[in-house]
């Protein structure tokens, strides 16, 4: 499964129903609009229909895809621990959708599940806060977080052991 | 399946040993009454006791945590390319969005907002406005956001 598909299923189903929604109805409004306000009714021609075509359809993309990006929003920050309402409305408010890619450049790391108890974890964590398991491997001198293939602890210096 | 395919199919592995108490009893009762199983399991078992006494491999002492580092460094490498992807999209769909709200609010407000004197629908000053909004509230929400210690936060 493509890594597109896994992350569309982050969506929660209510934005999904509202994105299709807004896909039907977004250019029939744009379509009332143009015919009934802004067409001037003694130049009635042909013309306005591709006009309204490109207008409807690129108003159609435009709502669906902000409302797909804030669902995403909403379902990601839920899996990262983050505050999903208020980055909804960060999403939604700041103009020129600033507020969207300002979530994809500050989010935090997905959380981690503690082995023992399934607690979830902040990436960061070293030792579950429920119950003390330790969630990575940890330098024995200063007890800090290690990534595989250092051979010396990045923060005390202390030797590590072969895995 | 028949008793005696079933049993067959496990005959190399009751020779290495791999299966459980259980199967072996299994495989070893049926050997015991059918010459054709018999046969086969002396001949898996003389492979097996010549592989066990091949000469094993020794792996280097850091092959595990050089393989760990080394898919660590490539889901990390994916990410950034995913993230970097991601990015650009929303760059661009910034871009349209901010154009078609722009002539959105041109069309509903016939084209003439007035304020201090500037038509505040025309191209230049609606820009320059909505992206001044854009950057400060961004800019205001990455230092609150970025300041914000992650000590005291609940799961």
């Amino acid at each position: 499964m493509s890594r597109f598909s896994e992350e569309m299923k982050i969506i929660p189903r209510p934005a999904q129903i509202a994105a299709i929604l807004a896909a039907l109805l977004v250019p029939f409004a744009v379509l009332v609009f143009v015919i009934f306000v802004r067409l001037n009714p003694s130049h009635r021609g042909l013309g306005w229909i591709p006009f309204a075509a490109i207008a409807g359809l690129s108003a159609m993309l435009v709502v669906s895809v902000y409302i797909l990006l804030v669902g995403y929003i909403v379902g990601d920050a839920r899996r990262r621990g983050m505050r999903p309402l208020l980055w909804a409305l960060l999403a939604i408010f700041i103009p020129n959708a600033i507020g969207i890619i300002l979530y994809f450049i500050l989010r935090d790391p997905l959380l981690q599940h503690c082995t023992k108890c399934g607690a979830a974890a902040q990436a960061s964590f070293t030792f579950c806060a429920v119950c003390g398991e330790a969630l990575s491997k940890t330098c024995p001198g200063c007890r800090g977080t290690v990534q595989p293939g250092w051979s010396h602890c990045a923060r005390c210096g202390a030797s590590l052991p072969a895995a | 399946m028949n008793t005696h395919e079933s049993i067959r199919k496990l005959l190399p592995l009751a020779a290495a040993g791999a299966l459980s108490q259980q199967e072996q009893l299994q495989v070893e009762a049926h050997a015991r009454v059918c010459e054709i199983c018999r046969r086969e399991l002396d001949e898996w078992s003389v492979y097996a006791s010549g592989l066990r006494g091949l000469p094993q491999p020794s792996t280097p002492e850091t092959l595990i945590a050089r393989t760990q580092a080394r898919i660590l460094r490539e889901r990390e490498a994916a990410a950034v390319r995913w993230n970097a992807f991601t990015l650009c999209g929303l760059a661009v769909f910034s871009w349209v969005a901010s154009i078609g709200f722009w002539m959105l609010v041109r069309e509903l407000s016939g084209g003439h907002v007035e304020v201090l004197g500037t038509n505040l629908v025309s191209a230049g000053p609606w820009f320059l406005v909505s992206f001044a909004v854009a950057s400060i509230t961004a800019a205001a929400t990455a230092l609150l956001v970025g300041n914000r210690s992650d000590a005291g936060r609940v799961l």
